[in-house]
């Protein structure tokens, strides 16, 4: 899984990526000339203060946000915007599931949308429920939920139609410490069985080092990387770990990057 | 405002229980205070071509009931004839203008616009154009319910929960896609509340319509021949029966809203 595997073959390609937002008297620059690889497979994290960007390299990965022209991005080496639908799943920091709808109905969405709703994928509403642990709420609603039965919902939506690439953005902010190391546990046990190259957002360094195997650090105003970490420890990573020598200094050495040069109150959680 | 059963409530704690009967039984005390002052108000003086006693009205109603239901009848069909209306063209005019660019910038600002005229000065115009039958009322009855019908859909459509379309643009959704499974959904607490006050008001456009209509059927033309004799007992009859088809249909809209909007947090939401 070494992250260095450049090149013509990388799955996701992004070069000199800036998005910006008019505002009446100012343009902001969300994101100023970004660049990185992501291999196959490999799970990334992204890490980095508020307004940093984080967030808007998912929105463009997943065409919500437009980059500018001289932006070039490629998935799997073909340009982002011909990529077919269905590549890429999106989960989002609030759950955003349809009030009107069952769970059921909610995760079996993306298959409407995308014309895939047959018979052998709605089998797949049911595994996912299951692997999700939401089986006996197939027939609730949203409003019937608490918020991880909710969140691992949307995670159950976003990988129905069984996309190649996954993208998380903090998808477990919301949620309280043991569920939340539940629910990180259960992702890494997931990415083992699946192998889903899989690009998270999060504001968590031990939840960066626990997942990823590299961990690009990011830095706001304007939003670029400061510096990419490879995240070299053995899978499958266990909660012992978080107190053993090696996975300390791999978070030690993400916090420091995260400072470096920044204001304290910028980087504070 | 029901007091059917508190089916759909959650158990409220016992004190709240405690200042609602507390509440119930000072407003029945207030009732029974004012009935009693109005039923003494002949001893004052009062003439009852003026101010007839409750008693009166009563013994008028017994009197004249099965003409009563014939016009309550017939302003009933007129105002949910007018109310269908309303919501037959009202909603996909709101579609409309969500939908397409054109619309938005020819027709919605004179739906904006027309609003602003007060519809019962339309009600003689039509009257030239329909006659003096039904058809007047129900019209006069749509136009008054049509504007808040199409003014919230509107608002209740271009609504359409900002970060659902998200989802729904990462999954590369088509505009139809977006529509039927999005907007519509999104737009129905929206349209609940235009529909709720628009009940009420298509009843008056149907009386208004019978005032100017110069036909000798309805709730409206019942109430203007009582005046033309100075039969006032007649008239509270009509003002109580108008009141009582204004709550049906308030009713009628609420019963079917709680239906169609189980999954909505708050089931009834109102907006100005």
């Amino acid at each position: 899984m070494a992250a260095g595997s450049n090149g013509d073959h990388s799955f996701i390609d992004v070069a000199g990526l800036t998005v910006e937002f008019p505002l009446e008297d100012h343009v902001v620059h969300a994101l100023d000339r970004v660049s990185f690889t992501v291999a196959e497979n490999e799970f990334v994290a992204l890490i980095g203060p508020s307004g940093c960007g984080k967030t808007t390299i998912l929105n463009v990965l997943a065409g919500v946000v437009p980059p500018t022209a001289a932006s070039r991005l490629t998935l799997r080496g073909q340009a982002l915007e011909a990529v077919p639908r269905g590549t890429v799943g999106y989960v989002f920091q609030d759950p955003i599931l349809l009030p009107w709808r069952t769970i059921e109905d909610n995760v079996r969405l993306p298959l409407e949308v995308l014309g895939m709703d047959t018979p052998d994928h709605r089998r797949r509403v049911g595994e996912l429920l299951a692997l999700v642990g939401l089986t006996g709420f197939a027939r609730g609603y949203p409003k019937q939920l608490s918020g991880g039965m909710k969140q691992r919902a949307g995670i159950a939506r976003g990988l129905v139609f069984d996309p190649s690439l996954l993208l998380m953005d903090e998808p477990f902010a919301a949620l309280d410490e043991i569920t939340r190391t539940g629910l990180n546990t259960w992702l890494q046990d997931l990415w083992l069985k699946t192998r889903k190259t899989v690009m998270l957002v999060t504001h968590n360094v031990l939840e960066a080092v626990f997942l990823a195997d590299k961990v690009i650090v990011m830095a706001s105003n304007p939003g670029r990387i400061k510096e990419v970490l490879a995240v070299n420890l053995p899978r499958p990573r266990t909660l012992e770990m978080f107190s053993s020598p090696a996975f300390v200094e791999e978070a030690a050495l993400i916090r420091e990057s995260l400072h470096r040069d920044a204001g304290a109150a910028e980087v504070l959680p | 405002m029901t007091s059917g059963g508190g089916g759909g409530r959650t158990a409220a704690p016992r004190r709240r229980v405690g200042a609602r009967a507390r509440t119930r039984l000072e407003l029945l005390a207030t009732t029974v205070a004012v009935l009693s002052l109005w039923e003494a108000s002949p001893l004052m003086g009062m003439q009852d071509f003026i101010l007839p006693p409750p008693h009166q009205i009563v013994r008028k109603f017994l009197a004249i009931y099965p003409s009563v239901f014939y016009h309550s009848w017939i302003t009933l069909v007129e105002s949910v004839l007018g109310f269908a209306l309303a919501f037959l063209g009202g909603f996909p005019l709101a579609i409309g203008i969500v939908h397409w660019r054109f619309m938005e910038k020819t027709v919605y600002p004179y739906v904006v616009a027309v609003r602003l005229i007060p519809v019962i000065s339309i009600a003689p115009l039509m009257v030239i154009w329909f006659g003096i039958g039904m058809t007047p009322k129900v019209v006069v009855s749509a136009l008054v319910a049509f504007f808040p019908i199409v003014v919230n859909s509107v608002v209740g459509l271009r609504s359409g929960a900002v970060e659902a379309l998200k989802l729904m643009r990462s999954l590369k959704a088509t505009p139809g896609q977006i529509f039927w499974k999005i907007r519509l959904y999104a737009s129905l607490p929206y349209l609940f509340s235009a529909l709720r006050v628009s009940a009420t008001l298509a009843v008056i456009g149907a009386i208004v319509g019978e005032f100017v209509g110069g036909s000798d059927k309805g709730l409206g033309a019942m109430m203007l021949q009582a005046q033309a004799f100075l039969y006032t007992d007649t008239l509270f009859v009509g003002v109580v029966f108008s009141a009582i088809l204004g709550l049906l249909l308030f009713g009628a809209v609420a019963l079917v809203e709680r239906r169609v909007l189980f999954w909505h947090e708050s089931v009834s939401t109102d907006n100005p």
